[in-house]
């Protein structure tokens, strides 16, 4: 304060007439490396990227990720973190005249009020190029991965920074109107609160409203090809930005800033705010609708294939990288039935969903999903690959890898084309259970996973697909006994008595008899599963 | 509850305390007994943290303390001490929705003064001693500066203390208030004791008995205000021109020169002031702003 | 001695209850209670686990602001009163409490009744309560360490604190988990955490409320010489 005061005879010359721009340049310096500095801010990046880190660093993370997920997938958490961190620290550095009553002698300054808000507004601009970089860096590891799939939208990258300005401008403009540090965090709480409801099941209508939350989550069914995405993220971000220049402009207003300029950054911002805010809830485009139908019902239109021996493997581009991962869990399963089995020509298909069932609040029929999983059988048989197997848009976990090795065992085994859902028993059950859990090791942490998640049975595949299986726990009691086993010794056996592991009629009892493991009495009548494949 | 005259009211020695890097105090060591003594020293000298640790609000990492005859050590020390000690920080907060009456009668609570009459009686009582008494329903964000420091020394003055302890008393107020503030100091400087801090030696000199100056976290002198004068004696001279060897050097308003410092030969001497004591004292290079 | 100092808490209630930063609880306080009357005044359908997740932000509203009660701006001017802190806290305890309960007690039968049918009655308000009391724990707790060293505002530090915690409380892994569902098997062992988390911010606030801040005689080394030199 000393040396504030001690300087104040030399800027009483006005060596600068006219020119607060560079005070308020070298201000807004100042206070930058403050907020950088700040704790909170420490604590919102370290919160932002420990976990990212932590996962690489401890293997944990995913191998295969989907770019055009990924852009997006932690703007919740940056909004939190980020965002919080930039509206608290800039709440706090512009009310810190007033906690610590120096507003008085601030008042006297030659640099005025709007112009010392303006400082405050752009000190959090190198905050915002900081997570701009943080973002870029993650976004630019995951694409270097080699698993890597799809592309990344620019918009939804920037929409990381342009929320930590906006928030930054709204700790700005929230000092301005209450001089009180309790707002700038209840505000974080109800854009959390706010933002989770957008979740939360309700009309279409209603759920495009959460476009007008500066971060829009959406819990898409799966992942899908960068060419069927429909989010409107590109309006999104001009909105964003709109919002930011408004938010600016009420904050130098509000601090008694005037002026045809101000007025005319204030109109520009309601402008794009208004035009881009409504233009986010233009309906989808007729172009992208019919893709997303042909994707969705007869996938092989849009899809590249590739053989790798005896096995096809269909894909839609943007996940081309992953059929080599496809790849090792077939072998995985292949490598344990006899050679005629494994020599026979089998076909992986890459299907998406994009009717969001739970959402919407769809009931599914047994004979409706049965139905569906005839029409894709027929799809499949058109397109010359008969029977595929089906693999969704989610890969690298051990709920995917378990999954897709379920639906490829039953293919091997019982040769039919995708199964609608029905239980597998009998030692039918058995060997599937056992051939999918033994393909790869993150297959048999899969399955030990959903083991621990379901009641009944286990199931395979993904939910959102009328194709589906599911083995009841009483044959998953071998398969699991099984798996403790050295796979070498059990696949002699499984190969020994394919013929009547194999067929659908040998009962679990057998399958238990053959490899000497006890097998659990059955359940009294109502309580049995049906078991229909 | 008196302190018997010849027993020292506060005996302390040895008292070291760090704020992290920085040494706030070095082996501080002082004995105050009845009247007001003044702790004269620059900025940043310790005065502050010196006054904290007497009142018991702050705690040395080292040393001897005896206040009031109490050990502040214990619960029970601190205690007896707190129920006889009077203090103003140098800082002091209010609640600004509070009446001056409101906020002397909820610091009157705090020391204990349970009955509701008696209670409001005292707080009458220093209200009208600090000279409140018309402003008492004033709400303290409506009072100015000086009558707020006047809020805080009636709360100190609550219960008639044996040991007074005034941070920077007079800051804030005006010349009058002054005046009044020193009639009230000097009346309860008979019987009891009175420790107050302050940069400006002309309130040692009106006010106080004794003095201890402070200089960086040690005591540099401890006496009588005639007795710090005297160490200047033969070293504050007059002349028609700045001497820029002297301590310090400045224009008196009889148009001459005064210089603190060792004089030149034959120099006409002048009789020193506390001031010129204090000069000597404190290196005057380092601390100029304590005199600005 | 001590007798006369706790004497003055029931006198203390009426003055600490008007010095206390009310402006700030209530505006807390206030959001929080909004956030569940809202989708309890209106048609939205919630699940249980909706209804807890709202509750668990209505409490850290109510913590953020409970935060702030101890600040206290008169702090310099009664350092050395005779009433020790513990009791002056004690006295200021004696009305966050009540206040903090009454609030909580509404936000649970508002939550409670704009549930859908049947849906009030599973929630588990117990456990939802010990979480919500540790969090007002922990602001109290990081207030008071705060204080302890400076006359300042301790929920300036505590609701920077508390968000990162909870925060912090939702990335950590399933075993050491804060936050689960209601209908979650691990329910009753995450909530044994709560509570041990209420136990520490209690004995935490507890040791800040003690006088003096610092150990007499605890840094007793050799520093004359240094001195001396400095001096020189």
């Amino acid at each position: 304060m000393s040396t504030v005061m001690t300087e104040q005879p030399q800027v009483l010359p006005d060596p600068a007439p006219g020119d607060p721009r560079r005070a308020m340049v070298a201000l807004a310096r100042v206070e930058a490396v403050r907020l950088l500095r700040h704790p909170v801010t420490i604590a919102g990046i370290l919160l932002f990227v420990g976990p990212e880190l932590y996962g690489w660093l401890s293997g944990g993370a995913n191998r295969y990720p989907v770019l055009q997920d990924e852009d997006r997938s932690k703007q919740f958490l940056a909004l939190l973190a980020l965002g919080g961190a930039a509206l608290i620290a800039a709440n706090l550095a512009a009310l810190r005249a007033h906690r610590h009553a120096t507003t008085v002698l601030y008042d006297t300054f030659v640099l005025p009020q709007p112009w010392r808000t303006g400082a405050f507004l752009l000190s959090v601009v190198p905050f915002g190029l900081l997570v701009a970089v943080l973002v870029a860096v993650r976004i630019g590891l995951l694409a270097a991965v080699p698993g890597a799939a799809g592309r990344p939208n620019p918009y939804e990258l920037a929409a990381y920074p342009a929320a930590v300005l906006l928030l930054g401008a709204a700790g700005v403009l929230l000092a301005r109107l209450v001089r009180a540090v309790i707002v700038a965090p209840l505000l974080l709480l109800v854009l959390a609160v706010v933002t989770v409801a957008g979740l939360l099941p309700s009309t279409p209508a209603a759920a495009r409203l959460r476009w007008l939350l500066p971060i829009a989550m959406d819990e898409p069914p799966m992942p899908l090809p960068v060419d069927l995405m429909s989010r409107p993220a590109g309006w999104h971000l001009a909105y964003v930005v709109g919002l930011i220049v408004l938010v600016a402009a009420a904050a130098l207003a509000v601090t008694g800033a005037r002026g045809r300029r101000l007025v005319a950054a204030g109109a520009a911002g309601l402008s794009i705010t208004v035009l881009a805010g409504s233009a986010q809830f233009f309906p989808t485009s007729d172009a992208v609708r019919t893709a997303q139908a042909t994707a969705a019902e007869r996938p092989a239109e849009m899809q590249s294939c590739q053989r790798i021996d005896q096995v096809t493997y269909c894909a839609f581009d943007d996940f081309a990288p992953w059929v080599g991962g496809w790849d090792a869990v077939v072998r995985g399963v292949l490598r344990r039935v006899p050679e005629a089995q494994a020599r026979q020509p089998l076909a992986v298909r890459q299907r998406i969903s994009t009717a969001d069932r739970a959402a919407n609040g769809l009931v599914v029929t047994a004979e409706e999903q049965a139905a569906a999983a005839a029409a894709w059988r027929r799809v499949d048989a058109d397109a010359g690959t008969p029977n595929a197997v089906t693999v969704g848009t989610r890969w690298g976990d051990g709920e995917s890898e378990i999954g897709f090795a379920g639906l490829v065992a039953y293919e091997v085994v019982a040769r039919a084309g995708g199964p609608a859902g029905g239980q597998v028993c009998g030692a039918r059950g058995v060997l599937v259970g056992w051939l999918a859990g033994q393909a790869t090791p993150k297959a048999t942490d899969g399955l030990r996973e959903v083991d621990a998640n379901s009641w009944g049975g286990v199931p395979f595949g993904e939910w959102q697909f009328p194709v589906a299986l599911s083995v009841p726990d009483r044959e998953m009691a071998v398969a699991l006994a099984l798996l403790k086993r050295p796979a070498d010794e059990v696949a002699e056996l499984v190969r020994r008595s394919w013929a009547e592991l194999s067929a659908a009629g040998t009962p679990t009892e057998r399958a238990g008899e053959l490899f000497g493991v006890a097998v659990a009495p059955l359940p009294p009548e109502e309580e049995r599963t049906v078991c229909e494949a | 509850m008196t302190v018997t005259a010849t027993g020292p009211v506060v005996r302390a020695s040895d008292l070291t305390l760090r704020y992290g890097r920085t040494l706030a105090l070095a082996d501080v060591a002082f004995t105050l007994r009845d009247g007001v003594t003044g702790l004269l020293g620059p900025n940043g000298a310790g005065k502050t943290t010196l006054l904290r640790i007497v009142a018991t609000a702050l705690v040395p990492d080292r040393g001897q303390l005896t206040v009031l005859g109490a050990d502040p050590r214990t619960e029970s020390g601190r205690l007896a001490v707190r129920r006889r000690l009077g203090y103003l920080p140098q800082d002091p907060g209010f609640h600004p929705g509070f009446s001056a009456f409101e906020f002397v009668d909820y610091v009157a609570i705090l020391k204990e003064l349970t009955n509701r009459r008696v209670r409001h009686e005292e707080v009458s009582r220093v209200l009208t001693a600090v000279g409140l008494a018309d402003q008492r329903g004033k709400k303290i964000r409506a009072l100015s500066g000086g009558m707020r420091q006047r809020v805080a020394l009636a709360a100190a003055l609550l219960g008639d203390p044996d040991l007074l302890i005034l941070d920077e008393p007079t800051v804030g107020l005006d010349p009058e208030q002054r005046l009044r503030f020193r009639e009230v100091v000097a009346e309860l400087g008979e019987g009891r004791s009175v420790l107050l801090s302050t940069h400006q030696t002309e309130e040692v000199m009106a006010l106080c008995q004794r003095v201890i100056v402070l200089d960086r976290g040690t005591v540099r002198f401890e006496g009588t205000p005639v007795d710090l004068a005297a160490l200047a004696r033969g070293r504050v001279w007059t002349s028609g021109s700045r001497a820029p060897e002297a301590l310090a050097s400045w224009r008196a308003g009889t148009g001459r020169y005064r210089h603190v410092g060792d004089p030149p030969t034959g120099a006409e001497l002048l009789e020193p002031t506390v001031e010129d004591g204090y000069l000597m004292l404190v290196d005057a290079t380092a601390d100029q702003e304590a005199y600005a | 001695m001590r007798g006369v100092s706790v004497r003055v808490v029931p006198r203390l209630f009426r003055p600490v209850a008007r010095a206390m930063p009310w402006w700030t609880f209530l505006a807390a306080a206030g959001l929080g209670l909004a956030i569940v009357t809202v989708p309890a005044a209106t048609a939205v359908t919630l699940t249980g686990e909706d209804l807890v997740g709202l509750l668990r932000v209505a409490a850290v509203c109510g913590a953020l602001g409970v935060g702030f009660l101890l600040d206290d701006p008169a702090a310099r001017s009664i350092a050395t009163v005779p009433t020790p802190r513990p009791v002056r806290y004690a006295a200021r305890a004696g009305v966050i409490l009540p206040a903090a309960a009454v609030w909580w007690a509404l936000v649970l039968a508002v939550t409670v009744a704009g549930a859908e049918d049947g849906i009030g009655a599973t929630l588990p308000l117990g456990g939802v309560t010990v979480e919500a009391a540790a969090l007002g724990g922990v602001a109290l707790a990081v207030a008071a360490v705060r204080l302890r060293g400076r006359p300042d505002s301790g929920g300036l530090l505590a609701f920077p604190v508390l968000l990162g915690l909870v925060m912090a409380a939702r990335l950590l892994p399933d075993r050491m988990a804060l936050f689960v569902p209601p209908d979650d098997t691990e329910w009753a062992r995450t909530h044994e955490r709560w509570a041990v988390l209420l136990v520490v911010a209690v004995a935490v606030s507890t040791w800040a409320s003690q006088e003096p801040a610092r150990r007499w005689t605890a840094v007793a080394r050799r520093r004359r010489s240094l001195v001396g030199h400095r001096r020189s």
